[in-house]
């Protein structure tokens, strides 16, 4: 075969690629959020109620939402310091491993299994369930800066100064662009969730807006009555996005796995993890006796856990193929990326009535897995493009314009360079975000097919009908099919800083 | 590289596809035949006990069943919200529900169909619509749940309205009354005391430091945790906890009119349904003593609406408010309104 057929080829699938891409934009975003709104403009005038906004619950959700960011960010920074210098061998793949694995579970059975351990307040207890499942966010992006340029300026800074002045001086210039920026994206993940809040018996928007959208017919109750949420969300992934622009892109390479011990880089992971993963996870194990639980969970239950599991898979899978379709299509990555940010910001209640409202008459659809595939990208596609947008732009400019100089169109560039070189940073996005649809219930509880039992809501059930041992069954379980994320995503991160 | 990603991701599409999209049921026969195809059922009875029943129907008559549930946190709601936005393709055959208010209403939409079941002769009048638009059998009872060590129960309110009286509220957990039972059990409150005397009664409980929760055995998780003394709740959240071998009991606190509210599930046909002879089939089963005696002896403990049964079970049924349904789902509205403006403000 000629070079020139060949190129045509590649270049027949990559158009093929993003077609699939669009179709899948359009799937799962565009044509609900079209058919939602002309539903909206077409329907019933909203009722008084749905202006009757729960102000009060807001100040509550945002005030938890912010402790548990400030906790996060607290936690992240030793972290931050240990993924700066993880190197390559042995020792720091199992680092990687740890400081990522409370990432790849659901948060959700952090939940069950703290409710075990900690007398806590509620509120408490869903603030340390949220930060000690997102800490590993901020601790890549931070420690990739410090990495970096960071460590480098603060040496540099200490032949002036004491490290106190050399931290405001040195160090704070450059890292508060990722702590700020993730912060926000943190914050505006937590005012969307349901899961964590309603498994620590939390009241928060999200729940009063589930509950409306499953008690109302108008669909315009639901969306004004999300508006106050919506704009708090908007203004935090708004800010967030003008952090991170403006922050310096380092070419820097990594400096290596000096300044770090051996038993710095064993103990922060292991106590992180152990505190973050273990105990929840042991002190639920405890609680019942597992085998002749598991035994009657699986009995039950096996074929709902399988169902759950495969589709969260193809969830995060299509999510970051979406993804990917996106960052490397120049003309609808500014269009598609707007779209996104859009469905992030509306919480998952909405996500699934628009969803269920736009398939209605497809049956084939409407019925069956799609709906709940299309639910969950729909819900987390906007995370797909953040990953993928991120395995572009960790490629070296140089390598790229490189690649422009002998050739290579911007399409192939975007390819298979930008995202074909950080294949297993695709591949661990895919699986935090399937870990993020196996917990699911917003959106989902809208989206019920006949074939699937979500194992999220038969967690939710068994929680509140005092059925621990299959609820302690189920959550082990899904932690047990998260592992091979966590190793993805901790090989990853040693790449990645 | 990423090709090969993207390859894999349609080869498991199509394979997941082709496994189930396009799946058989287990007769053989391809979906898609309306004929073929099993009834469909929208239960918001917990997974559990509906799951047991239709095991039970599917074994004893070898039709099939598709049955979707609903979530936990808009128990009823959710699937109600759902037949409405599908009332022009309806999806459901027959509705079950764990409660009747939500029934009524859809049954007062015209989106129920009449059948009147010959398994529903015995059921009393009380439990029915007279025009044949659902039945209901095996009730739950709304009750006062408390923990006997924490509480004497001489200590405990006789009626529901004592709940107002000072220094009881600041002890209560009870559920967020926009939904589920604890909805109708407001709206029942409304119809037999009238607006003025139920605002009086929210105004007491808000005043008195009362905690709203998300759902009923949220309500009961607080009193578990001793964090109240008091939980309103269905009977069935306090059987379930105490065969969990949790300490907590339970009263029937007097409406005002002799008797606490009882719920019973409620059994309709959805209109337009698509398998409609298999939906008859599966009301009468539904309706049927047998069932109502599983739900009984289950860990559910529901109260048979059939006073044979009762009596045969040796269940003693408590006394019952005679507010009829027809009523409290006309005081859902301004019951509702009054909660929002005055219980979650």
């Amino acid at each position: 075969m000629s070079r020139d057929s060949s190129e045509v080829r590649g270049r027949a699938i990559q158009v093929l690629l993003i077609a699939a891409g669009v179709a899948v934009f359009v799937g799962a975003i565009a044509f609900p959020v079209g058919v939602l709104l002309c539903r909206v403009l077409a329907g019933p005038e909203p009722s008084g109620a749905a202006l009757d906004f729960p102000l009060a619950l807001l100040a509550k959700t945002v005030a938890l939402a912010a402790a548990a960011v400030a906790v996060s960010l607290l936690i992240a920074v030793p972290a931050a310091h240990v993924v700066s210098r993880l190197g390559e061998g042995p020792v720091d793949l199992v680092a990687g491993v740890f400081l990522m694995t409370p990432l790849t579970l659901p948060a959700m059975v952090y939940a069950l299994g703290w409710e075990r351990v900690l007398p806590f307040p509620d509120w408490l207890r869903c603030v340390m369930v949220w930060a000690s499942w997102s800490w590993p966010v901020p601790a890549v992006f931070v420690g990739r800066v410090w990495s970096r340029r960071g460590r480098k300026l603060y040496e540099e800074a200490l032949l002036e100064c004491d490290p106190f002045h050399a931290v405001v001086r040195a160090v704070i210039p450059v890292l508060w662009r990722p702590l700020v920026a993730c912060g926000l994206f943190l914050f505006a993940f937590f005012l969307g969730d349901y899961a964590v809040p309603h498994s620590c018996k939390m009241v928060v928007y999200a729940t009063e807006l589930l509950l409306r959208a499953e008690a109302s017919g108008s669909p315009a109750d639901t969306l004004i009555a999300s508006l106050p949420v919506v704009f708090v969300i908007t203004l935090s992934l708004g800010g967030a996005l003008v952090v991170w622009r403006g922050r310096e892109v380092y070419q820097d390479a990594p400096c290596d796995g000096q300044g770090c011990s051996l038993g710095w880089r064993v103990v922060v992971p292991v106590v992180l993890a152990g505190v973050c993963v273990v105990v929840p996870l042991f002190v639920l194990g405890q609680r019942v006796q597992l085998g002749a639980a598991m035994e009657e969970t699986l009995r039950i239950y096996g074929g709902d856990v399988v169902d759950s599991v495969w589709l969260a898979a193809l969830g995060g899978l299509t999510s970051v193929f979406l993804g990917s379709c996106v960052v490397t299509s120049v003309r609808m990555r500014s269009v598609c990326l707007v779209c996104a940010m859009l469905s992030a910001v509306v919480p998952g209640a909405i996500v699934g009535g628009a969803i269920a409202g736009a398939y209605l008459s497809i049956a084939v659809i409407y019925d069956h897995w799609p709906i709940m595939l299309l639910g969950y990208v729909a819900r987390f596609g906007w995370i797909g493009i953040l990953v993928a947008q991120l395995a572009r732009d960790s490629v070296a400019s140089e390598l790229m314009s490189a690649a422009r100089a002998d050739g290579a169109s911007e399409l192939a560039v975007g390819w298979h360079i930008g995202l074909g070189s950080n294949v297993g940073l695709l591949l661990a996005g895919a699986m935090v975000i399937a870990s993020l649809c196996l917990s699911e219930v917003a959106a989902v509880s809208l989206l019920r097919i006949p074939q699937v039992n979500p194992v999220s809501l038969i967690i939710i059930e068994k929680f509140h009908r005092f059925e621990d041992g299959i609820m302690i069954s189920l959550s082990l379980l899904i932690v047990l099919v998260a592992i091979p994320g966590a190793v993805m995503a901790g090989m990853v991160v040693r790449r990645f800083r | 590289m990423m090709c090969r990603i993207a390859g894999l991701l349609l080869a498991v599409g199509v394979l997941v596809g082709g496994s189930n999209g396009c799946s058989k049921d287990e007769s053989g026969k391809e979906r898609g035949q309306a004929d073929a195809e099993p009834a469909v059922l929208y239960t918001s009875v917990d997974e559990t006990f509906a799951r047991q029943v239709i095991e039970h129907y599917q074994r004893s008559t070898g039709r099939k069943v598709t049955v979707i549930g609903d979530s936990e946190a808009g128990k009823t709601t959710g699937l109600v919200t759902r037949i409405r936005m599908e009332k022009e393709h309806p999806r459901a055959d027959v509705f079950w529900s764990s409660e009747q208010s939500q029934t009524v209403l859809l049954a007062q939409e015209g989106l129920l169909g009449a059948y009147r079941s010959a398994s529903a002769e015995d059921i009393p009048a009380h439990f029915k619509d007279s025009q044949g638009l659902w039945a209901g059998f095996a009730a739950r009872a709304r009750v006062l749940a408390f923990v006997p060590d924490a509480i004497p129960e001489e200590g405990l309110p006789a009626s529901w309205e004592e709940l107002g009286q000072p220094g009881r509220a600041k002890h209560l957990a009870i559920a967020n009354p926009l939904f589920g039972t604890t909805r109708g059990h407001m709206a029942a409150m409304h119809a037999l005391w009238g607006e003025e005397r139920f605002r009086a009664f929210l105004s007491k409980l808000v005043d008195g430091g009362a905690i709203v929760t998300d759902g009923n055995s949220m309500a009961v998780r607080e009193l578990l945790a001793g964090k109240v003394a008091l939980a309103c709740t269905d009977s069935d959240d306090v059987i379930t906890a105490r065969a969990k071998g949790h300490n907590v009991e339970m009263i029937f606190p007097d409406m005002g009119d002799g008797g606490t509210m009882l719920i019973p599930n409620t059994v309709a046909l959805v209109k337009g349904a698509r398998h409609a002879k298999d939906a008859k089939l599966l009301i009468d089963f539904l309706l049927s003593a047998e069932v109502e005696e599983m739900l009984a002896l289950s860990e559910s403990g529901n109260y048979p609406v059939r006073e044979s049964l009762s009596e045969k079970l040796g269940v003693v049924v408590p006394e019952a408010s005679e507010v009829s349904y027809e009523e409290i789902t006309r005081s859902m509205d301004p019951a509702v309104l009054a909660c929002r403006e005055i219980l979650l403000k």
